[in-house]
């Protein structure tokens, strides 16, 4: 009896130790996985150490936040709208308005980007999505997808935690985060003789050599002559026919990457094509009737 | 309308046709409509006229023989030479060696013209030591005075080319316009036939008609004036040899037609402005007014051997230009690269100590 009364009480502690995020976040539909990886950026492992980090901001914060990535990409706007219909039509995210952030890589076009729902509009601003996608850029780029989003889920909790306008000046600012002292070495006689020896060395072979190549360059005045315009009879160049004759016109047009302008129900863009910076698109409701806001979107 | 088969556009490369009721062809793929006349032109074949028919240009050339004049042959380099009857000469200015008066020779073909000596011995050695003035390489002492005192001045012989270069040039040329819009960069590539037509001459182009001379040191004293150039006369020779002719004014056609050709195509190519990118597409260039004149020009040759190794360099006889190479001491050489190596070696030392 005991027995059977140790066995119901662990599998009721193995069910409440692994679902207790869920049940502490008040997700509106916590059977679904948050990190959905149909872009196999992830291993197994690595999925299950994101999520566990997920659900840490869920629980901290009361927000939903996901990682989705997809093989296939079609256009940046479609990305936008699609990102918006998963997130309302799975019911992701946290109380009547889907609050919620999610991180979006399409493996196939290289490129990511975020969008939020509902309250955490508030936290995605064009400064925003910009300190965090530099932040991953660098493990994107190098194919450390994992480092990458667990560099984004930590950039997340400061800016949860933070706001979205603290979280900004605390990274412009040098005075809350200055740079690494770097040990200084003091620079000795013998270490100025050795470094100006070495380049002094090079400087001289350089230099020795240019002068004793321009020394023998002035030894040879013989050059062939090639044109014999010397000898044109002054005043006897004369043109009969000049005639430009337009044969064909070829018209190439190249379509700018830009950042969309804000308009009443934000949208356009969604910057999956900008590169080199993240853009942003101003909040807008989505065809499931919930307000929307995306950035990011470099490549890598 | 029929169909004219052998004729693409230039444009888009689609067959063209002829519009009877227009009177021009048409490319009914890009629209573009052009006239008969440019089609053709634009459809020759990208080809370069390299050689051109100089015609009956020796005409002119004189077939006297000179008379009253000594002929000395170089017993080492067999170079001719003929001087006046009181002049003489004992080493060969080609290649320093002794030479001898011979009769077995007949004497050569009378010059149209000559351009007199106006450099003496005194300014040639003013010359010749500026020249070697600030050459650091050159070695000591391997050249003294009493060498240019006993050098005569030569005439060298030289064929003086005129022609008349006229014909058509066809280029083909590119504009490139690129305009910003908000939205986008709209970047129109305009390609363009251009077809040029006209005419140049040219007068006393020079080639020298001695073997024995270094193409590239004749070309080099270049320019004489030769609006001083006079009528032959043997009176010139007296102090002065002569040299003769071995080399058929054919024989330097390729010399003079690459000068006459380069510098024809860059006087036409000069009429095209304003093209982002230019390349000839073809050219029908012809010569008329051909014409060829044998003279003497004169020069004084220097011969110097260093290492084993012989060295000649010419002075214009005329303007005095000097040139040719000059041997290059190897010991001054490696002197001169750690000199300059030291200075480079201290300054860096220097500089790293006070800045560093």
């Amino acid at each position: 009896m005991k027995r059977k009364l140790f066995n119901i009480l662990l599998v009721l502690l193995i069910v409440f130790a692994f679902a207790s995020p869920v049940f502490a976040s008040g997700l509106n539909n916590p059977g679904l996985p948050r990190v959905v990886d149909y872009g196999e950026m992830f291993s197994d492992s690595e999925e299950r150490l994101l999520e566990e980090e997920l659900y840490k901001l869920i629980n901290k914060y009361n927000y939903d936040f996901l990682i989705m990535t997809a093989k296939d990409h079609s256009t940046a706007a479609d990305d936008e709208e699609f990102i918006e219909s998963v997130w309302d039509y799975n019911n992701f995210g946290v109380g009547a308005d889907q609050s919620g952030w999610v991180i979006f890589v399409c493996m196939d076009c290289r490129q990511w980007m975020h969008d939020a729902c509902g309250k955490a509009v508030d936290y995605l601003t064009y400064d925003t999505v910009n300190i965090i996608d530099d932040f991953m850029e660098a493990d994107m780029q190098s194919g450390d997808y994992y480092g990458a989003m667990m560099a984004a889920i930590s950039e997340l909790d400061s800016l949860f935690s933070m706001g979205a306008e603290k979280y900004v000046e605390s990274t412009y600012s040098p005075m809350v985060n200055p740079p690494d002292p770097t040990p200084q070495h003091e620079t000795t006689v013998w270490d100025k003789l050795r470094n100006g020896g070495i380049s002094g060395v090079i400087a001289g072979i350089v230099a020795g050599l240019v002068s004793v190549n321009g020394a023998k360059r002035s030894m040879k005045t013989v050059t062939r002559a090639e044109t014999a315009g010397g000898y044109i009879e002054p005043g006897s160049f004369r043109m009969h026919k000049r005639e430009d004759i337009l044969l064909n016109v070829h018209t190439q047009r190249i379509i700018k990457e830009q950042a969309p302008p804000p308009s009443s129900h934000g949208g356009g863009g969604g910057g999956m094509h900008h590169s080199g910076g993240s853009s942003y698109s101003a909040p807008h409701v989505s065809s499931g009737g919930n307000t929307h806001a995306s950035g990011g979107g470099r490549h890598f | 309308m029929g169909l004219i088969t052998e004729y693409k556009c230039p444009g888009c490369g689609a067959p063209l046709s002829f519009d009877a009721s227009s009177g021009q062809v048409t490319c009914e793929h890009c629209g573009n409509t052009y006239s008969v006349a440019d089609i053709v032109s634009a459809q020759k074949q990208e080809s370069t006229t390299e050689e051109f028919d100089w015609g009956n240009y020796k005409a002119g050339l004189s077939t006297e023989v000179l008379d009253n004049t000594v002929v000395y042959q170089c017993r080492s380099c067999g170079a001719i030479l003929e001087t006046d009857e009181s002049t003489a000469a004992t080493s060969c200015p080609y290649c320093d060696n002794n030479i001898v008066i011979t009769d077995r020779v007949s004497a050569g073909l009378k010059p149209n013209a000559v351009v007199p000596f106006e450099i003496d011995k005194k300014e040639l050695k003013e010359i010749v030591h500026n020249f070697y003035r600030g050459k650091k390489l050159l070695p000591k002492n391997y050249f003294n005075d009493s060498y240019i005192d006993r050098i005569l001045g030569v005439y060298i012989p030289f064929w003086l080319y005129d022609c008349t270069v006229e014909g058509e040039v066809n280029f083909r040329g590119e504009r490139v316009n690129r305009t910003e819009t908000s939205r986008e960069s709209i970047i129109t590539t305009y390609d363009y036939l251009l077809q040029r037509n006209g005419e140049m001459s040219f007068t006393n182009v020079p080639v020298d008609a001695s073997t024995k001379m270094n193409d590239d040191v004749m070309d080099s004293i270049e320019p004489y004036d030769f609006s001083k150039m006079v009528p032959f006369e043997g009176a010139y020779l007296a102090g002065f040899v002569a040299d003769r002719f071995d080399s058929d004014p054919d024989q330097e056609l390729p010399r003079v037609n690459r000068r006459v050709m380069n510098s024809a195509l860059s006087g036409i190519e000069s009429t095209v402005s304003e093209f982002s990118s230019l390349r000839e597409h073809s050219n029908t260039l012809r010569l008329k007014n051909t014409r060829v004149k044998y003279v003497l020009l004169p020069a004084y040759i220097i011969n110097c051997e260093y290492g084993g190794q012989k060295y000649q360099y010419a002075v214009n006889g005329q303007t005095g230009k000097i040139v040719g190479e000059l041997p290059s001491s190897k010991a001054l050489a490696r002197g001169y690269f750690f000199k300059a190596f030291a200075i480079a070696l201290a300054v860096f030392i220097a500089l790293f100590q006070f800045l560093g």
